[in-house]
């Protein structure tokens, strides 16, 4: 039984001091932050390759952590955007809801017990700030220093970090994570990590770019959302 | 049974069946298991205006426990309640507009109603033209009544209806829905209107358990 024990022991000890002597080949790359000198020529091209896109459809799967539950609270929608203001992010599953951003205007609707509502929404001009810094971000355009630190990191693709400064946004936001796609011209994902803990991750994909998007969609003066046709 | 009192212009008829009266008043405690997580999605209406918010729901029936987060549907926690009966209340928030006054008398108020309430001590039951049971207490100036639809033959009652009355009038109700499937045991859509506070809440749920 003791040698037993031992020969345990002695294969444990080998594995470990094995994995320790090449622990740099096995290691996990460390993103590596873009220099500042940098930073301001990446966010042009980044802008530059963005601008490309006129109309983007993409279905989105949003993650949400709470520090009270132990699991992922997962939500599915999707994001239609088509240059240079109008926006409409929906979720399908588990509840139901529109908010569409048309011009300067804002539409805001929520399924509840087997009906759409519109809503009068009471806090338009945060929602529409909200949405302001979603269009602007589908449209690379991450620096807005008055609001947000930047910073730049490289790992396999290459992600934004911004930093709200304001105290205010501070109490809710801790910072955003924009991860671009490999070719640098559009979000693969977005991470808010927000105060005690809490972080929600949307994730984008079956991206659609540049195809014909009608305006009727947009429109938010029905009774319920225009509808869209599955892609 | 005996003739009874009047509500609403409903014809109630009080019941003096004890078995029944204790049964209905003991199954409160019942109602939802010991410990789960919810995840409610609200559409607040007040002085008109509507807010979505998302509330992410912890609760403890046996430690008479209740964490609460509750988010802005866009993302951002504009505050968090942990509160133990008698023990603990701790109210975090982080949008100016909101007073801890108002969350305690309206939101913690809610879900107290909704998931902590206990046996009255000592009811009177009652039955309305419809076959619903009324399970009513007076407690100071407000009636409390909690309303039993029967929902299954030979017997089977959920609740479906909280209503708190002064001088006859309703003054703050909470109708539980139960969805299309009649073997869901707990409400998928829960309506709260509080006429005093002016504030109305539609609430779909969604269970962890």
């Amino acid at each position: 039984m003791t040698y037993r024990i031992t020969t345990i022991f002695l294969v444990l000890m080998a594995s470990i001091s094995f994995a320790a002597a090449f622990a740099p080949l096995f290691a996990i790359e460390q993103p590596k932050p873009i220099p500042d000198d940098q930073l301001n020529q990446l966010l042009q091209n980044v802008e530059k390759n963005f601008s490309k896109i006129k109309t983007l459809r993409t279905l989105l799967t949003q993650e949400k952590n709470i520090a009270i539950f132990s699991e992922t609270v997962i939500s599915k929608g999707f994001c239609i955007f088509k240059s240079p203001d109008k926006l409409r992010l929906e979720f399908t599953k588990p509840f139901k809801s529109s908010l569409i951003i048309n011009d300067d205007q804002i539409f805001k609707y929520e399924f509840f017990n087997g009906n759409w509502q519109k809503l009068d929404t009471g806090n338009k001009e945060m929602m529409l700030l909200i949405m302001e810094n979603i269009t602007s971000w589908l449209q690379g355009r991450f620096k807005d220093p008055g609001l947000y630190e930047i910073r730049a990191l490289k790992n396999k693709n290459m992600t934004f970090l911004l930093f709200p400064k304001a105290r205010e946004f501070k109490k809710f936001i801790n910072s955003f994570e924009l991860g671009l796609n490999p070719e640098m011209n559009g979000l693969e994902y977005i991470i808010i990590n927000e105060t005690k803990n809490n972080y929600t991750t949307i994730r984008f994909h079956n991206d659609e770019v540049n195809k014909e998007i009608p305006d009727i969609i947009f429109k938010g003066t029905n009774d319920k959302p225009h509808p869209v046709s599955p892609w | 049974m005996d003739a009874g009192c009047s509500l609403h212009k409903t014809q109630y008829i009080q019941i003096t069946h004890q078995k029944l009266k204790n049964d209905i008043n003991k199954s409160i405690t019942s109602l939802y298991p010991d410990r789960f997580k919810a995840l409610h999605r609200v559409i607040l209406t007040l002085s008109g205006k509507n807010y979505v918010l998302d509330g992410y729901l912890f609760i403890d029936r046996p430690n008479r426990e209740i964490k609460l987060i509750a988010q802005n549907d866009l993302g951002g926690i504009i505050f968090d309640i942990h509160f133990i009966k008698n023990i603990k209340k701790t109210i975090n928030i982080n949008a100016n507009m909101l007073k801890k006054n108002w969350l305690e008398k309206s939101v913690l108020r809610d879900l107290e109603t909704l998931y902590l309430k206990e046996p009255f001590p000592s009811p009177t039951l009652f039955s309305d033209e419809h076959g619903n049971l009324i399970l009513s207490e007076k407690q100071g100036q407000i009636t409390q009544e909690l309303i039993y639809k029967q929902i299954n033959r030979p017997i089977k009652y959920r609740l479906n209806k909280i209503r708190y009355l002064k001088n006859k009038k309703s003054i703050y109700t909470v109708n539980l829905e139960y969805g299309t499937n009649p073997d869901n045991l707990y409400p998928e859509q829960i309506l709260i209107k509080d006429a005093k506070m002016k504030y109305n809440l539609q609430i779909t749920i969604r269970y962890f358990m």
